[in-house]
């Protein structure tokens, strides 16, 4: 039986770490709930897409760089870009799934260990804003260890730099973040819809970068 | 008997910084085997690429099996599908498994055998003594072992021409004898079989091409049937007095303390009359030396 594009794509032992690292982070988002609090989460969800983008190196690195050579395999089909398309494409789903998943942690800590439906509903409106956080930081630092083929150090490198971003983008909410988040259900909200929407544009931008490059590779570079 | 053509071109031109392909008309004999010959640099992998679909930013004009023009190659699945080709140690991603190749194998090309690709694997002995490893890494795996996997992989599908970019070069000598075994057999497995190779092991790759293209600078300099060619050209051999005699005459000299050894057209054979010579049949090696020591800019 014919595997799907992604399933082919990638390594049984890449798809295994996803789970792994979503479970772990699931695990950890509930512990750190428990015992730490917030802090604890927003340490957790700026780590998260460290590991999303460093695991990626070992099926994407470099797949939209213009000098990707390695692609002559399926570029020597005519169904190979219907097929780099479609894996990448659902990389991308499965990541941001992963990363939504993975926040889930600590919301369920708070339904078990929390009855109270206030402190329920900032837990959901942490969620609506960590969660878009941790999917942009992770899709823009695709786009840059996507776009070159790089060395195993300088990939974590980037990774590193990704961990800022979102940790900075994170303490800075963190910072602006009313006492009683659920008082300004509205405007969370809003700042739900417009990070995601941001995330989502990122997102595409990446798809359409990893073509751009497959299809570079055609030409002149 | 009119001989037909797999690939045929007009007005080839792909510009670089400091390189032009520049191949007013190409054509690749249909049920041969196709030798492309020249030093580093001289546009073979640029023009493989062209015929291959790889690389589609060039000008002039390409007729696939007598039917699908150039626009064709990324529009009509059926003319990548007949088209073999394996590349360089790039050609597959590092960290794909033997298993994963296969498996996307079966998706891209329609006329994938995995049964055959697992043989083949066997055949080659891929994973040496032991048995078929879908596990394997690309990453962990010899650049002859890559060359042998690629051509596992491309000899696994149904197709009517193979193009080759320097399968010979990572080969050991008893694999190179193998790949002739497998090119030939290729051919004869069925009507209008073609191959087209680039390699710079013409002495190894000698006994299975029928054809020869050389190319220099980005042009084709020499081409014909290596029979012909063997006709075309002639090996001299004389004393060391002649040397300034036939040096005129000969593509390419070789001196020694004793005499010289070189290449001429047979047809200026008759300049040399007169002079103490022996002549033999040169074998396409020497043939290809002395077209490209003539066109090269190697001093």
């Amino acid at each position: 039986m014919k595997k799907t594009p992604y399933l082919a794509f990638t390594s049984l032992s890449y798809r295994i770490l996803h789970i792994v690292i979503t479970l772990g982070f699931f695990v950890a988002g509930f512990l750190a709930n428990v015992y730490i609090g917030p802090i604890g989460v927003v340490i957790l969800s700026a780590g998260y897409p460290l590991l999303l983008v460093f695991l990626d190196y070992f099926a994407f690195s470099g797949a939209s760089s213009r000098k990707q050579k390695s692609m002559h395999f399926i570029k020597s089909s005519y169904k190979g870009l219907g097929f780099f398309k479609s894996a990448v494409k659902t990389d991308l789903w499965i990541k941001h799934g992963c990363i939504l998943l993975g926040h889930l942690g600590y919301v369920l800590a708070e339904l078990i260990y929390y009855t109270d439906s206030e402190e329920f509903l900032e837990a959901i409106l942490l969620l609506l804003i960590f969660f878009p956080i941790s999917g942009l930081t992770t899709n823009i630092t695709l786009i840059i260890s996507r776009r070159i083929a790089l060395t195993m150090i300088v990939h974590v490198t980037v990774c590193y730099i990704c961990s800022m971003i979102s940790t900075v983008l994170l303490v800075i909410y963190s910072f602006l973040m009313p006492e009683h988040m659920s008082d300004h259900t509205a405007v969370m909200l809003a700042a739900f819809v417009i990070i995601e929407t941001i995330s989502i544009i990122v997102a595409v931008i990446l798809y359409k970068d990893c073509i751009k490059g497959y299809t570079a590779g055609f030409s002149d570079t | 008997m009119d001989q037909s053509y797999v690939i045929e071109g007009q007005n080839i031109k792909k510009s670089f910084k400091n390189f032009t392909l520049d191949i007013p008309e190409f054509k690749l004999p249909k049920g041969f085997a196709t030798a492309l010959i020249g030093e580093n640099g001289a546009g073979k992998t640029t023009l493989l690429n062209i015929l291959t679909g790889l690389r589609l930013d060039y000008e002039g004009n390409l007729r696939y099996f007598d039917k699908f023009t150039e626009k064709d190659i990324d529009s009509i699945p059926e003319v990548k599908e007949r088209i073999g080709y394996t590349g360089t140690d790039t050609y597959y991603l590092p960290n794909w498994t033997v298993g994963q190749i296969a498996d996307i194998s079966a998706i891209v090309f329609d006329k994938f055998d995995y049964d055959k690709f697992k043989k083949l694997c066997d055949d080659l002995a891929i994973f040496g003594p032991a048995d078929f490893d879908k596990h394997k890494k690309v990453h962990a795996l010899s650049d002859g072992t890559k060359t042998k996997l690629m051509l596992a992989g491309v000899l696994a599908r149904e197709t009517d021409l193979l193009i080759m970019d320097e399968p010979a070069s990572p080969l050991d000598p008893l694999m190179r004898d193998k790949l002739c075994e497998l090119i030939r057999d290729y051919i004869n497995s069925g009507e209008n079989k073609s191959v087209f190779f680039s390699t710079h092991n013409i002495s190894d790759m000698e006994n299975v091409t029928d054809y020869a293209i050389i190319m220099e600078q980005g042009k084709i300099v020499e081409q014909g049937f290596v029979e012909d060619l063997k006709e075309k050209y002639i090996v001299v051999k004389g004393e060391k007095e002649d040397i300034e005699k036939v040096r005129p005459v000969l593509y390419t000299m070789s001196q020694s303390n004793y005499g010289f050894e070189g290449i001429c057209l047979a047809e200026n054979l008759d300049k040399l009359a007169g002079l103490d010579i022996v002549t033999e049949t040169p074998s396409l090696f020497k043939i290809s030396v002395a077209v490209m020591k003539k066109n090269s800019l190697i001093k």
